[in-house]
């Protein structure tokens, strides 16, 4: 069996089970909640007074 | 120094750090909505002094008179001790007026790690409130920023974790207002950790206020007009935000036109996408052959602004154009 022949087989195997070329930009998972962190948080102070 | 002035100092200077935090002030004795029995469920039974006051729903509480600079630190650390706390909730409100109400859509994405519903009490509220100096402290409030209506509605059907659900509040007729244009709104989330019963927490919050928004153009026909024969102008207003919008529109007509002088209208021009449009017909005098530069303002109750200056019979200059790759 020829190199080149070898490296084909290879590299099929390999993209099979899922590996993919360097070029590939891989996709990161968001951590729960970070949707959340991402939205400012309002803070409301509430006072209850009696004028006079 | 009394509790009023306390209050107002902290929200200049959470406002000039540019921190979200708003202080919102409540009569005791005509409460709105129920955002005082938050208070009192943190609290639990008995007496209290005044001013009672909260943070995110009673998750902290305090009451009576703390003095200075008691008051000072004691608002403060609460307020300090809220903002480090991660939000548990995603939360999108469009507060608008219509007519004399606040209209709000609030979308709710839940991300508290429980289902939230009537058994744990899951709330979303709409505040309204307005920045307003007291014209007497002994008779109206005493803060600058005063509540003018409270509006919530429960969470049901159940909302599971990772779940989105939206929801519609309307205030009644406001006519406790004197500013519109000092209006503002939040929306809040709160339920009870524990259960149907014990303090609430907020599991986010967020400002409510859309931007008032609008375009004015004019247009004068024929361009160019002969001395002595009638221009056609058209005005058009449009309203581009989510707010109606009380429109006082001012259009200062050429001095060599009859009629000319100042011509005002006030319209109410609805959101989303009102437009009020008024034409009407000026003769240009007799002999005159200059320009004639027209200028119209706009202004509304709601802040948004705008002009345009429109000139007929100018000259036209031609210049050389220039391309920049």
């Amino acid at each position: 069996m020829s190199r080149l022949v070898r490296v084909f087989i290879l590299l099929s195997a390999a993209l099979a089970l899922g590996w993919q070329p360097a070029t590939t930009q891989s996709q990161v998972a968001a951590p729960p909640g970070s949707a959340a962190l991402a939205q400012s948080r309002l803070v409301a102070l509430e006072t209850f007074m009696r004028p006079g | 120094m009394a509790t009023g002035p306390v209050v107002d100092q902290l929200a200049n200077e959470y406002a000039a750090a540019g921190q979200p935090v708003v202080f919102l002030e409540q009569n005791v004795d005509a409460p709105l909505g129920n955002r005082i029995g938050r208070w009192w469920a943190a609290h639990g039974p008995g007496s209290a002094s005044l001013p009672l006051t909260m943070v995110d729903s009673g998750h902290q509480i305090s009451n009576g008179y703390l003095g200075n600079p008691g008051a000072y630190n004691t608002y403060k650390a609460m307020v300090d001790a809220e903002l480090i706390r991660p939000p548990q909730a995603d939360l999108a409100a469009d507060g608008r007026r219509v007519g004399n109400r606040m209209h709000f859509d609030v979308e709710l994405t839940n991300l508290s790690g429980v289902a939230l519903s009537t058994s744990n009490s899951a709330t979303v509220h709409a505040l309204v409130y307005e920045e307003h100096t007291p014209v007497d402290p002994n008779v109206d409030h005493i803060t600058g920023r005063i509540v003018r209506a409270a509006v919530s509605t429960g969470v049901s059907p159940a909302l599971a974790h990772g779940a989105t659900a939206v929801f519609t509040l309307e205030t009644a007729e406001l006519s406790n207002v004197v500013d519109w244009g000092k209006v503002h709104t939040i929306v809040l989330v709160d339920y009870r950790p524990a259960g149907s019963s014990g303090a609430y927490d907020v599991l986010q919050a967020v400002s409510a206020d859309t931007t008032p928004a609008l375009t004015v153009s004019k247009r004068a026909i024929p361009d160019p007009v002969q001395a002595g024969k009638p221009l056609t102008y058209t005005i058009r207003v449009a309203n581009t935000g989510h707010t109606d919008l009380h429109a006082t529109v001012r259009d200062t007509l050429p001095a060599h036109v009859t009629p000319t002088g100042v011509l005002t209208w006030t319209p109410t021009i609805t959101a989303p996408g009102g437009i009020w449009e008024h034409t009407f017909v000026v003769t240009v005098e007799t002999g005159y052959l200059g320009a004639l530069v027209n200028q119209v303002e706009v202004t509304t109750e709601e802040g948004a602004t705008g002009a345009t200056v429109t000139v007929s019979n100018g000259h036209k200059i031609y210049l050389p154009m220039a391309l920049k790759e």
